[in-house]
């Protein structure tokens, strides 16, 4: 009969108990142990997210396009604007050019302004994953005359974060 | 073992809301409303107020493990049949997961830039947000900051309320809801997270500045771990996964429902309208309802969970249920022995002298079936730990020792034996035996009934 059980057949029911309350209290005080350190230490992991297989090259920026279609304003109620205030009814889209090397494209997308007319700012936010290298983004308007920009060549490391912004003189480049 | 926070998942979660609450509230007092001073102002926080802050985030992640441990007990006891707190409760265990991750990006340190990051790769990822709002968190312009700040505070504050009036929708069909933990409970679980305050004090990391990303920021698991997944899918895909997954989770009650239809039978002939079934049902599935000029108790299907109690509820005998049989022919000189479902039994419990009724819950074998067998045999009753129709080994041990109706008659009490399962109490209950009947042959009095 005892070899299946926790507890030879020949212990009294008294030192049973002890035996319980034993494991009772040493249950509390372990459990009690592993949540006071458990819960606090493992809240004080680090995750990383941008590490690893790859380096990482963020752009972000917002910028108001060159307006297409022009129109003024015909409102004559108080509350509206003025006649000949000239309103942007269409911008122009942006190119994103991203480019490894000297010519090879890594990623490229045309942004189109918001808005339901599209005629607000562009929006641009992309996190790309990339192989180390040099890199260069360049930027245009696609509009005739719209502004263009182009990096310098910037080297890219595995682990590293590039942050790339569009500034009123250029790009501008933060790492970590 | 009446302590074991296992058995009180249910009010260990509500009574760590409570304190996370109420440390929350003390805490948002000190907070300056302000996202470029919010960071200085809870970096600096020492004394009461940093002892608080410390209070709030440990007992707000211990909630999430007690709740998820909930969730799980409950789905694996069959509990997501009742889809009120199924679906209530699942959409709770949401609302506490964004009022952690927004509690977290409160404090506007890297932690709190590289949650925003992850929440907004989620967000686009599902399809229903542009990438360009990812530039909250890359951009330094105070404006745009300013306005996710106070969004945060208020869908935090906001659902910690919407928390507390959902536990209500929670728990509105439960009868005798356990709210409140054992005394010892609530003194261990606060003691605990004071001393988790007092030893390893919440620091928080370094500013959040859209000039540096967080390579590697800390990110607590306990509301991060959905975030991780990210770390080997893309956004779209966890997107999927968590919709697959959370409809899945939701859809359960309704799928299953189809299959589970045992619902006890009420004979109205004999209801004597004693309410006993109305007082016992765990789930407040019996109502009374008046029928052909006289008050008979009657079943609400939506409720019921086949627990069978109230059969053993009728002094009458007038409730039956295909899930609870009858109790064998009584077999002179035999141990009866009646166990929940599921529960794992040796090879040689299964033999002579022992004949096995097992049931979803001890507590649904009637009164007088048990008294016939003490005549001439005796009972053994071994009932789960933690009930899982909350109220079966209370109400089967008030019946059995005549505190409840229907009662076990007084004289053969001695031929019985009550205990939880335990890893010893098959032992136990053979030791019982061997000397049950060894003493009966002498005349002398049977022991052993333990809680």
């Amino acid at each position: 009969m005892g070899k299946r059980f926790l507890f030879p057949e020949n212990e009294t029911a008294q030192e049973l108990t002890v035996r319980s309350w034993m494991i009772r209290v040493a249950t509390v005080l372990l459990g009690s142990a592993l949540l006071l350190c458990g819960i606090p230490w493992i809240g004080k992991r680090p995750a990383g997210f941008y590490g690893g297989q790859s380096g990482w090259i963020v752009l972000s920026w917002e910028y108001v396009p060159s307006p297409l279609e022009v129109e003024e304003s015909g409102g004559r109620l108080p509350h509206m604007r003025g006649v000949g205030v000239r309103i942007v009814v269409r911008r122009a889209a942006v190119e994103v050019v991203l480019v490894r090397g000297d010519s090879d494209t890594v990623y490229t997308r045309t942004f189109a302004p918001r808005g339901v007319r599209g005629d607000a700012a562009v929006t641009v936010a992309e996190e790309l994953p990339v192989a180390a290298g040099n890199y260069r983004v360049s930027f245009r308007e696609l509009c005739d005359s719209g502004r263009m920009e182009q990096s310098p060549s910037f080297p890219v490391r595995l682990g590293e974060v590039v942050l790339v912004e569009l500034a009123e003189g250029g790009f501008r480049l933060k790492r970590r | 073992m009446a302590t074991n926070p296992l058995r009180h998942l249910e009010s260990l979660s509500l009574w760590l809301l409570v304190l996370a609450t109420v440390s929350g509230v003390y805490v948002f007092f000190a907070y300056p409303l302000s996202p470029w001073e919010a960071y200085r102002a809870v970096a600096a926080w020492a004394g009461v107020n940093g002892f608080l802050r410390s209070v709030h985030r440990y007992s707000s992640d211990w909630l999430m493990v007690t709740v998820v441990l909930h969730g799980l007990q409950m789905a694996l006891e069959g509990k997501f049949r009742r889809w009120v707190e199924w679906v209530s409760g699942l959409l709770l265990l949401g609302a506490l997961w964004v009022v952690g991750v927004t509690g977290l990006m409160l404090v506007w340190d890297e932690q709190a830039q590289l949650l925003g990051l992850l929440s907004v790769r989620l967000l686009v990822g599902s399809g229903l947000f542009e990438p360009g709002i990812a530039r909250i968190f890359f951009a330094t312009h105070p404006e745009a900051l300013g306005g996710v700040f106070r969004i945060l505070l208020f869908v935090h504050i906001f659902l910690t309320l919407l928390l507390l009036g959902g536990i209500w929708l929670h728990t509105v069909r439960l009868a005798r809801p356990r709210l409140v933990p054992p005394r010892a409970l609530l003194l261990w679980s606060t003691t605990l997270v004071a001393a988790m305050a007092l030893l390893f004090p919440v620091e928080s990391g370094q500013q959040l500045s859209a000039h540096i990303l967080p390579v590697e920021a800390l990110l607590d698991p306990w509301y991060g771990v959905g975030f991780l997944l990210l770390r080997i899918l893309s956004p779209t895909m966890v997107c999927v996964v968590l919709g697959v997954v959370g409809g899945g989770l939701l859809l359960l009650p309704f799928l299953e429902r189809r299959r589970w239809r045992q619902y006890p039978q009420i004979d109205r002939e004999r209801c004597d309208a004693c309410q006993q079934c109305v007082l016992d049902c765990p789930y407040g599935a019996l109502q009374m309802r008046e029928w052909e000029g006289k008050v008979v108790a009657e079943l609400s299907p939506a409720r019921c969970v086949e627990c069978g109690i109230c059969v053993a509820s009728c002094p009458e005998r007038g409730i039956v249920s295909a899930g609870v049989p009858d109790l064998p022919a009584v077999r002179p000189g035999s141990v009866l022995l009646l166990l929940c479902s599921g529960m794992p039994l040796p090879g040689e419990l299964r033999r002579d002298p022992f004949v096995v009724v097992s049931v979803p819950c001890v507590g649904s074998v009637h009164a007088d079936g048990v008294q016939e067998w003490l005549r001439h045999g005796w009972v053994a009753v071994v009932h789960c730990q933690r009930c899982v129709y909350r109220f079966g080994a209370d109400w089967l041990r008030l019946r059995y020792s005549g505190r409840r109706r229907p009662r076990l008659r007084p004289g053969q009490i001695r031929r019985l034996f009550i205990a939880a399962f335990s890893p010893s109490v098959w032992g136990e209950l053979q030791r019982w035996v061997q000397s049950a009947r060894k003493e009966t042959v002498h005349g002398e009095a049977l022991p052993l009934s333990r809680e």
